[in-house]
């Protein structure tokens, strides 16, 4: 049996053990309520969609500009969230291109403003990320994966009724290639082509192609990124209203809206 | 009374020559007003290794309960970060842990949460919690079944001394508190040197000093109202659980046992 005494110190060795255990843990290492985008004073910022979901992961957006220097506005955000405590990190030349991040343990959140030079004026991309919860996966039926896919990054809104999804992807192959290969995969799929069209952008031809199947769409547009490499962009929506709003939805909401008003015409 | 009997072996424990009773002056301390640990109870330390490698340690008791064996247990909370406000700790631990009297035993852990870098806090299953209690024991009494290591050869005629000083007051972080200071010494050079006081909760530490190395801790802030700060996960969220290598990969070489115990995290992001 362990004295007080061995036992008493035992207690206070066992905590500082841990204490270095947790230092070991630091050494190692960098929710969903309403959470604020960072802000740059003096600025207007304007939201960029609503919640996003980039590479399956919850976004919010926002941008600004303002004539201030980038090593200025890099400046106000770094000193702000280090003397808050957060831990924080600058990166990029200041003239350029500049990002500073903060990182938010306690509610896992990143928050983040990405900066850039656009005619004499700083450009800011405010960013809030969520880093715990992730997105249910929606499926895009319309949205298709390439062979030979250097990068691919999804996009999709959080509460966009119509369930809009967008694909961009860097494919080796030549555009007409990498075109059969779109529409072959689309066509397999029950997709029909509806119009497509080509137009010079940059001394390149782009082209654009909208496929349907029964309420919904994809939009594809192809242009050369350099030689043997192609960039496709492609938009699912899951409906073919201008809206947006999935047919049956916008049909039992306009049914709705008519029960409502005959309600109100009986009452009178 | 615990404080005095800690003083009296931390001193004790030390290696002696200089003084008759070393130890007399931080118990004549510690008796005045040294108080075992409480509800609520919290100290931040500031930890410098040199040049930028400066972080933060808090030990927080936050709660009270019984223990699912029964026992008298306190939930003991401990963060790490780069600022003491710990608004952004790199790493979080919540655990509940026996207490005998006014003792908080450390070794004798029932739940426990972790949450490392940005990751959501993990409760540790039973299981993942027994394993690695069992090994942090099996450490503990590695050195006590190990043969008598050859203790490092000094100098003839040089052996290191322990001193005490007179309680005086010290300037900390954390504002100016009476403290003893404690110092190994060999020949006339500080190998370590601690401040212990009445004053600060948990430890009873104000300042450790390892001269050599240029290390240094310190308390930076203390208090009595902590409160539990930790983002407990959902009750039904996934647990830390150990994942047996022999289960998943059938042809492994070696000794099954030898493939047991990895402690996992199920769907973590």
């Amino acid at each position: 049996m362990m004295s007080k005494t061995s036992r008493f110190l035992a207690s206070r060795v066992g905590a500082l053990r841990a204490g270095l255990l947790g230092a070991l843990l630091l050494a190692s290492g960098p929710a969903a309520a309403e959470q604020e985008l960072p802000i740059y004073p003096g600025t207007l910022h304007t939201r960029i969609g609503n919640d996003l979901v980039i590479g399956g992961e919850y976004y919010r957006l926002a941008y600004f500009t303002t004539p201030d220097s980038m090593e200025k506005v890099a400046a106000y955000f770094a000193r702000r969230w280090q003397d808050e405590g957060y831990p924080t990190v600058v990166e990029g030349d200041m003239k350029d291109e500049g990002v500073v991040s903060a990182l938010y343990t306690r509610e896992g959140l990143q928050r983040g403003v990405v900066l850039r030079k656009h005619l004499g004026k700083t450009v800011g991309f405010t960013v809030l990320r969520d880093l715990w919860v992730r997105p249910p996966k929606k499926p895009a039926p319309g949205l298709i994966t390439l062979e030979g896919a250097l990068y691919s990054q999804d996009l999709a809104t959080r509460d966009d009724p119509g369930g809009s999804q967008s694909r961009t992807t860097l494919v080796t192959g030549e555009l007409t290639q990498v075109q059969q290969q779109v529409s072959a995969e689309l066509e397999k799929r029950g997709y029909a082509p509806v119009r497509h069209s080509a137009m010079k952008v940059g001394g390149g031809t782009q082209l654009t192609m909208e496929h349907a199947r029964k309420g919904e769409q994809v939009v594809t547009t192809l242009s050369p990124a350099e030689e043997g490499i192609t960039a496709v962009v492609q938009m699912w929506i899951g409906s073919d209203r201008p809206d947006a709003v999935p047919n049956d939805d916008a049909v039992r909401q306009s049914r709705e809206a008519w029960e409502k008003a005959q309600k109100r015409e009986g009452a009178k | 009374m615990r404080a005095l009997w800690l003083v009296a072996a931390l001193v004790l424990s030390l290696p002696m020559q200089a003084e008759a009773n070393p130890a007399r002056e931080l118990v004549q301390h510690m008796s005045r007003g040294a108080r075992p640990a409480r509800l609520g109870d919290w100290v931040t330390y500031r930890f410098n290794g040199g040049g930028l490698r400066v972080y933060y340690w808090r030990l927080a008791v936050v709660g009270e309960e019984k223990d699912k064996e029964g026992r008298d247990a306190v939930w003991v909370e401990m963060e790490a970060g780069t600022h003491p406000a710990m608004k952004s700790p790199l790493a979080q631990m919540r655990m509940l842990v026996a207490r005998e009297g006014d003792e908080i035993r450390y070794d004798a852990i029932s739940r426990l949460y972790i949450g490392t870098g940005f990751n959501q806090p993990q409760e540790y299953s039973d299981e993942a919690l027994q394993h690695v209690l069992k090994q942090q024991q099996a450490e503990a009494q590695k050195p006590q079944n190990a043969p008598p290591e050859k203790p490092a050869r000094l100098p003839q005629g040089v052996k290191p001394t322990t001193r005490t000083g007179k309680e005086s007051r010290l300037m900390t972080l954390a504002g100016t508190v009476a403290a003893v200071p404690v110092e190994v010494v060999m020949k006339n050079t500080v190998i370590k040197r601690m401040w212990l006081s009445r004053e600060i909760p948990l430890l009873n530490l104000a300042k450790l000093e390892i001269p050599g190395i240029g290390h240094a801790m310190e308390v930076a802030e203390y208090g009595i109202d902590a409160k539990p700060r930790m983002r407990i996960p959902a009750p039904d969220a996934p647990k830390v659980r150990l994942e047996y290598a022999d289960a998943i990969m059938d042809d492994l070489p070696g000794d099954a046992e030898a493939g047991h115990g990895h402690d996992t995290s199920e769907d973590s992001p």
